[in-house]
């Protein structure tokens, strides 16, 4: 592939990754315009990247981080699964058993040309609303297999050639519930896919095939060597650390997590070899979560500007035992690792960091994405609604500032539903949105607020399904910092409260309240030496109840 | 829009403060003069004062001939930016005085652990609570419990509060709780009270607090700023009343901007786009993408058929302020941009920049880290017999010994080095561009490429080639075109009201009425501006969705002239919106349900501007000859000539620099082009 002599020197370098990386960003902008879904388009569920033709991901956009380093593995299946590529050729899967995260996932894979060679490849990734299953909306919390949470596409050409295959085509839309809606978004999806084709081919038109394939190389090893410096400024050492999962769903036992950490000169290794095994309830997570989740927290923990792609990942060892929580194999039901369990392996990588760098070691943050969904028939005009919420909670205290209240934390970032959008389109009414006071954990600097947000109910009668964690473990404070405090899942109705599991589905009646409070962020250092003005200020505006 | 040829006022004053200088525009019969003085950040309004009482000095213009003052200003932002609100109040349902905090609940940065969130305008112990709630179709869920009002009032009292906010639940769709509050807070208090329902009808209860109580802190602010500024021009013999520009591209009086300061955030920028929009029209170039790229950063904007890009969409440091501007997308490269090799041993340009002080090493005022402008200065573009303002002679010499340190690590000449930093920088714009032209769905080389600030002449050539733009417009008055974008743009103000109904379950009758409402207050606001109703033009708009959408699309701008909709128009804009969604994001529903969520009124009256020829005073710059860097082959023989004595018609052939009092053109080899009939140079790209 040795080109004559163009030296990839700092200045090609640089223009070239910006001219990369505006590819991607394209790719995805074009994604959240031409999609159908609210999920894509609003919530900004969603990635795209750049390949060179060995694989390797070159540059990735992605709209929040469960995405992160994740579709190289897709990518690979693709590679895998096809003899030959053709110029038009568009491979669809969401196995996460063959290069996917979780059934809703979708990811496209298209091969880039330029005459006869092989470029590169672009990707991406977006979240569909359903993909069958035995729930609407496919995030059921009780399945005990792979095949109750939707439709598997192992990695297979949509289109070949620039020609869809029809029967393909029919068989998917099929066994989904919202078949319009799903063929909009996958329309989208391919139009992202050319757009990154054509954008790879006129950048290789302007810079000529050999500039670019070495220059994508080059932006590997200029990850990889920022990454390896990042790392060696690391002190040489090991780290444990555990933290635990309150249940999965199914059984009541907590679910451990545990890592090993080692700083090895310029490299990491990471070792959940101590993990439980994979557990009966969907919160296990397939290798490629995990190892995105462990990225993003060594990510944030280094330095975040450094582009995203493959050769940034070379010095990372990941080691997960197949058949563990955090490495599933077949059937074992998956659709709560990228949303729950992902959370925890941040705070078990975050916390082994920051017994290693003590001086950047920061407290947990709430720890789940307090999934919910509430479906019925909405009296206003007979029709059925659904609602798919994720709610904020506390961000971890740091070691020089308290925790953020009332925030999304580490794995995602999707925005509300604005109550008065909330109340227009569904027949529910939010009485309360705030910060629960007291629930952040005390420490030197507090950990941040969770929230609690009550919803009437307006329809005759509707199904409450709820995917969260920290209901009975804790977010863990450090150097002396308390644990933030947990979650709850209240019903309020005529015969009182009742609190609910962090898992499950329930009924509810007209006129009863569902009550989501979302746990607290740990704190930072020992309470006694929190500073007489931050103890004021939490009591002058009710977020400490201890005054 | 139309320009007035004629003038009909003596002398009119643009008067814009940048975060270096004062400028100032001039318009009398005889054509546009430009002034620049430094400005005086730490209190702005003695920089304004001190421009005009030194034109008035000099002899330039006589304070009674001034006949209309229109000023640009970043007080209001820079208020904001910097935590220096007035101590304001919110009143909200009960319930949800945490909305304003909560926000959306999404951090700004996915792995920043260390991340703040913006302090909220209002702390909690400030933001009280009052029973009463409005449901979803305006009804009364909850009264409003007055017996609470007293407390909230002693409450208030109590603290040394400025100023007071009251955001309800849905009182876009019924504001009576909100104004009760505000009858008797008013009655009870003597400080400024902001109610949602006045600044901000619309839906999205986070957005519409923000905005509110923003508007709500900066009202003392700007009261004093406004009030420091008429007094001081009123000693100087300065009568009019001041006009103050608006972040959607258009002014209004400072007695109005004074109790809606939300309006003039981000006016700065919008003045240089209108500026831009004017000098585009004058040239018969109505699709333009405009870059402003100055000091430190680079402002980019899209111009369609003549209609600058609008959002709501807007924030000023991470608070919402969702009123109507102009859309503008801002990165972190200018002239000062400080180019480094990081770790990786990539050369990279900002975001750092050497700003004002100590500056690019070449302005010789104690820079010392290499920036793009000590490139420029390297290659010879800018050059020691060009003045720059009120700065000293350009320091090539200190240039060279900056960029050296770089030039070694890179394994390269000087001159390479320097033409690697602007390609890194000029790499960064070129995705700023894309940002706002490609990923909005136009192809930019459909458009025109106007460049101006002091730094984006330089830069337009290798942008444009870059982008595959084959046409460039560099405006006279370029440096300066903010201050003149306050003289052309039009005098004006929106109004919005949700509805967030389907359009088919609105009558056009009902929609008449609103429509109405909104009129009828906008021509009495701007009679108050002392313009005729023959004068004042309505323009009708209408955000439209579908149902279940989050984001709306704007329908029917500027084409909607009468107030009276019939159920034609209702259907025409349904029509519409299928065109326009199908053109935007690629595919459009005709069965689903569409529904109306504001619809906004824009009241306008055309400026009485203005001679838009540029008037030059004094000596040009004799035409000489220097060596010149464009790319790595090495210098070449180019020819410099003061820009001001091009004629019209002109040809103008490359390589050729133009330097002009504000900023320099750069023309490489194989481009050509000519000056037009007011000053603008078009430049043609093979």
């Amino acid at each position: 592939m040795k080109g004559p002599d163009r030296k990839i020197d700092a200045i090609a370098l640089e223009v070239l990754r910006h001219a990369v990386a505006a590819i991607a960003d394209e790719m995805n902008a074009n994604l959240i315009r031409t999609a159908y879904s609210p999920n894509i388009k609003e919530r900004r569920d969603c990635s795209s990247a750049v390949f060179d033709s060995h694989g390797r991901m070159i540059a990735q956009a992605e709209s929040i981080p469960v995405h992160l380093g994740a579709m190289p593995y897709s990518v690979a299946a693709a590679i895998d699964a096809v003899d030959a590529f053709s110029s038009g050729d568009i491979v669809v899967l969401n196995d996460p058993y063959a290069g996917g995260a979780h059934l809703p996932d979708v990811t496209f894979v298209a091969p880039v040309f330029i005459e006869e060679r092989l470029l590169g490849f672009v990707a991406n990734r977006a979240h569909h609303a359903d993909v069958g299953g035995k729930e609407p909306g496919s995030l059921a919390g009780d399945s005990v297999e792979i095949y109750q949470e939707g439709l598997r596409i192992p990695p297979v050409r949509l289109w070949r050639a620039g020609e869809i295959d029809r029967d393909l085509l029919d068989l998917i839309l099929a066994n989904v519930r919202t078949p319009g809606e799903r063929w909009g978004d996958l329309r989208s999806q391919r139009a992202a896919c050319i757009t990154g084709i054509d954008r790879l081919q006129a950048l290789c038109q302007r810079e000529g095939a050999t500039m670019l394939v070495e220059g994508m190389s080059a932006m590997l090893d200029y990850s990889e060597r920022r990454m390896r410096h990042e790392i060696s400024q690391l002190p040489r050492a090991e780290a444990s650390f555990e933290d635990a999962l309150d249940d999965d769903g199914v059984s009541g036992d907590p679910i451990p997590i545990r890592v090993r950490i080692t700083i090895l000169d310029d490299e990491i290794e990471v070792d959940f070899s101590e993990t439980a095994d994979q557990a009966l309830g969907p919160i296990n997570a397939v290798f490629a979560v995990t190892a995105s989740a462990t990225y993003y927290a060594i990510r944030a923990f280094t330095d975040p500007e450094i582009p995203p792609n493959s050769g940034c990942y070379r010095p990372i060892r990941i080691v997960a035992p197949e058949g563990s929580v955090l490495n599933a194999s077949l059937p074992a039901p998956v659709v709560g690792g990228n949303l729950e369990t992902s959370q925890r392996v941040v705070d078990v990588v975050l916390g082994a960091l920051g017994k290693i760098v003590p001086e950047r070691s920061m407290a947990a943050c709430q720890g789940s994405m307090n999934n919910l969904a509430i479906g019925g028939i909405d009296p206003r005009n007979g029709c059925p609604f659904a609602v798919y919420e994720t709610m904020a909670g506390g961000f971890g205290a740091r070691p020089s500032k308290d925790g953020i209240d009332g925030i999304h934390s580490h794995m995602t970032n999707t925005l509300n539903t604005p109550i008065e959008a909330l109340e227009t389109s569904y027949p529910l009414r939010v009485e309360r949105y705030e910060l629960r006071t007291g629930t952040g954990g005390d420490g030197q600097f507090r950990g941040g607020l969770g929230l609690r947000r009550d919803m009437t109910c307006l329809a005759k009668s509707a199904r409450v399904s709820f995917l969260s964690d920290r209901r009975t473990t804790r977010p863990y404070g450090v150097n002396g910092g308390e644990m933030g405090a947990p979650g709850e899942n209240v019903i309020l109705c005529d015969d009182g409260a009742i609190v609910l599991p962090g898992k499950g589905v329930v009924t509810v009646q007209y006129g009863d309240t569902v009550s989501i409070r979302t746990p607290g962020g740990g704190g930072y250092g020992a309470a006694t030496r929190r500073s007489d003005a931050a103890r004021e200020r939490d009591c002058r505006e009710e977020r400490t109840s201890r005054c | 829009m139309d320009i007035l040829y004629c003038p009909t006022v003596a002398i009119a004053i643009g008067i814009d403060i940048g975060g270096t200088f004062v400028d100032v525009v001039l318009s009398d019969a005889s054509g546009l003069r430009l002034f620049k003085f430094p400005s005086t950040p730490d209190a702005p309004e003695r920089g304004v004062l001190h421009a005009l009482e030194a034109l008035i000095e000099r002899g330039i213009f006589c304070a009674p001939d001034v006949e209309r003052i229109a000023h640009g200003s970043t007080v209001a932002t820079n208020a904001l930016l910097e935590g220096n609100w007035a101590p304001t109040a919110l009143i909200t349902t009960r319930g949800f005085r945490d909305v304003l905090e909560i926000g959306r609940q999404n951090r700004s940065d996915l792995y920043d652990l260390n991340l703040d969130r913006p302090r909220p305008i209002v702390p909690r112990d400030l933001r009280l609570e009052c029973s009463e709630r409005i449901g979803a179709e305006g009804d009364v869920v909850l009264p409003l419990a007055e017996s609470e009002l007293g407390g909230l009032i002693d409450r208030i009292i109590s603290t040394n509060v400025e100023s007071v906010a009251v955001s309800f639940l849905f009182s876009y769709l019924n504001p009576e709780h909100e104004q009760r509050v505000g009858r008797v807070l008013k009655d009870a208090l003597e400080l400024p009270i902001t109610l949602s329902s006045d600044v901000l009808p619309e839906f999205r209860e986070y957005e519409r607090t923000s905005t509110t109580a923003v508007c709500a802190s900066l009202r003392p602010v700007i009261e004093q700023y406004i009030q420091r500024l008429s007094d001081g021009a009123r000693t100087l013999g300065i009568v009019p009343e001041w006009q103050i520009m608006q972040s959607n591209g258009t002014v209004i009086s400072a007695a109005q901007v004074q109790h809606e300061p939300v309006r003039i955030l981000l006016s700065g920028p919008a003045a240089g786009v209108e500026g831009a929009k004017t000098m585009g029209t004058l040239s018969n170039a109505p699709d333009l993408i405009t870059m402003d790229m100055g000091g430190t950063s680079c402002d980019v904007a899209l111009i369609r058929n003549g209609e600058i890009g609008q959002t709501t969409a807007g924030a000023v440091g991470d608070h919402p302020v969702s009123v109507r501007m102009n859309e503008i997308h801002t990165i972190g490269a200018g002239g000062g941009s400080v180019a480094w090799i990081d770790a990786g041993g990539a050369l990279r340009v900002g975001p750092q920049s050497a700003g004002a002080v100590p500056g690019p090493a070449c302005y010789g005022k104690g820079g010392t880290r290499p920036t793009v402008s000590d490139a420029h200065a390297v290659l010879g573009h800018l050059l020691p017999e060009m003045p720059l303002g009120e700065l000293p002679p350009l320091d090539v010499a200190m240039a060279r010994a900056v960029i050296e340190p770089l030039a070694e690590r890179l394994e390269r000449s000087v001159e390479e080095a320097a033409l690697g930093i602007l390609r890194v920088a000029d790499a960064a714009m070129e995705r700023a561009v894309r940002v706002i032209s490609i990923e909005r769905g136009h192809d930019p080389r459909q458009f025109a490429l106007l460049a101006f600030g002091g730094a984006g002449p330089l830069h337009a050539v290798s942008i444009a080639r870059r982008l595959g733009i084959r046409h460039i417009l560099i405006p006279p008055t370029a440096g300066v075109l903010s201050a003149m974008g306050l003289l052309a743009c039009d005098v004006g103000r929106d109004y919005g009201r949700s509805i967030v109904r389907p359009l088919r379950s609105l009558s056009p009758e009902t929609l008449t009425q609103m429509i109405l409402s909104l009129s009828e207050r906008g021509g009495r606001e701007l009679a108050d501006e002392g313009f005729d109703a023959a004068f004042v033009q309505l323009s009708l708009s209408a955000d439209l969705r579908y149902h279940g959408q989050s984001h709306e699309l704007n329908i029917g701008r500027n084409s909607e002239r009468s107030p009276i909709l019939t159920i034609d128009d209702l259907e025409r804009w349904e029509n519409d919106f299928h065109v326009e969604h199908k053109a935007r994001f690629g595919h459009c529903s005709r069965d689903e349900l569409v529904e109306l969520v504001t619809l906004r009124v824009r009241m306008t009256a055309p400026p009485a501007f203005t001679h838009p020829r540029v008037r030059y005073d004094g000596a040009f710059l004799g035409p000489f000859e220097a060596n010149v860097w464009f790319d790595e082959a090495g210098p070449v023989v180019t020819h410099v000539r003061d820009r001001r004595a091009l004629s019209e018609n002109e040809r103008i052939e490359g390589p050729a620099i133009l330097w002009g009092s504000e900023a320099t053109l750069l023309v490489p080899d194989g481009v050509r082009g000519q000056c037009d009939g007011f000053g603008t140079i078009h430049l043609e790209i093979e």
